[in-house]
């Protein structure tokens, strides 16, 4: 039994490095490629786990070169439009200028059910609505409204907005996260200010978040209460 | 670009080791092969003596061997074959013919599939 916890850890610490190999595209949508590797891992993993006549080297050998080729693979489709075609597929545009290409949806072997399904998936109830749809290679559907029914944007009604960036975590439990400091801009001097001025110490922030215009939110650690202490 | 310097790298070392190991494999089996043809001749001939010693002595390099071979092939060969090898003394030195050279016989044939298995040939690979 120990010999089979021993080999799971192992295989687990290997799968756990496949994927930072493979990088964080592998976590979100998966390309055809990837799901193939993925599903193979997974399944290769497990039988020297189950069966310790297998040795251990003959399930780890087969997960380091599938990550390999991987990454090659992808280095490769990167340079090469024919080499991604050919391993990824195109994106298919089923419908264009508010029409259904038919075709399209015949050579995706795409039901009009699910056609409809991954538009509702998009919140659109009514083709009439959609300009362009276009299946992409992960097999995700995207879509661009007609330009009647896309919403009011600060843009289309000629407002100015100051363009403020987004808010990133800049001290987590008591954490000081450098990178997200350089992302809005900000030193350490600004950050300690922020402490001074609403009188907190470091150790004490649970979250702070802060954006490039210096707008911040500041939320302290909850006091533990005299049960947890 | 890290990324894939060290897949290719892992690739490299993969296909090294790969090598490598068919290398071995090949080795150790045409040695115990010699050796085994050896203690059959011997047993058939009537030397038991002899085929006594090399047995022990076949035994003795099996085991060395076991301990890089169990990285490679598959354990219930390596089980086989350290089993067979362990009795073969015994009929030896008991000059049982039929059962040595049975076993001799058995340990050959179990050789065999191992090299037979390891070889990237069309049977192995299909």
């Amino acid at each position: 039994m120990f010999v089979v916890l021993i080999r799971t850890l192992l295989l687990y610490a290997l799968i756990i490095f496949s994927i930072r190999i493979m990088g964080k595209r592998q976590i979100g949508e998966l390309q055809p490629s990837e799901l193939v590797v993925t599903i193979m891992i997974s399944n290769i993993a497990t039988l020297p786990i189950e069966d310790t006549n297998i040795p251990l080297l003959a399930g780890i050998t087969p997960i380091i070169a599938l990550v390999s080729i991987e990454v090659i693979i992808s280095a490769v489709t990167l340079k090469s439009i024919k080499a991604r075609t050919m391993v990824s597929g195109t994106p298919r545009v089923v419908i264009c200028n508010g029409q259904v290409n038919q075709n399209e949806l015949k050579k995706l072997r795409f039901s009009v059910d699910d056609l409809m399904e991954a538009l509702r998936a998009k919140d659109v109830f009514d083709l009439d609505k959609v300009e362009t749809a276009i299946v992409e290679t992960t097999g995700k559907l995207n879509v661009y409204l007609k330009a009647s029914e896309q919403p009011v944007t600060p843009a289309t009604m000629n407002l100015q907005t100051e363009e403020k960036g987004p808010h990133f975590i800049i001290i987590h439990d008591g954490s000081v996260m450098k990178e997200s400091l350089n992302h809005v801009q900000k030193s350490d001097k600004w950050l300690q200010s922020i402490l001074k001025k609403e009188k907190r110490e470091l150790k004490n922030v649970f979250i702070l978040t802060a954006n490039r215009c210096g707008d911040y939110i500041l939320i302290p650690k909850q006091q533990k209460t005299s049960k947890e202490k | 670009m890290r990324r894939l310097y060290i897949s290719i790298g892992m690739m490299a070392v993969i296909t090294a080791a790969s090598i490598g190991c068919l290398l071995y494999v090949h080795i150790v089996c045409t040695e115990s092969e010699q050796m085994l043809q050896e203690i059959y001749e011997d047993a058939v001939n009537g030397d038991f003596d002899t085929a006594y010693e090399k047995s022990t002595q076949f035994y003795s390099y099996w085991i060395k061997q076991e301990s890089t071979m169990i990285l490679i092939i598959r354990h219930y060969h390596l089980d086989e074959i350290r089993t067979n090898a362990a009795k073969l003394p015994e009929y030896l030195s008991c000059q049982n013919n039929a059962e040595s050279t049975a076993t001799v016989k058995t340990l050959l044939t179990i050789v065999e599939t191992i090299w037979q298995e390891e070889q990237p040939v069309f049977r192995s690979i299909f």
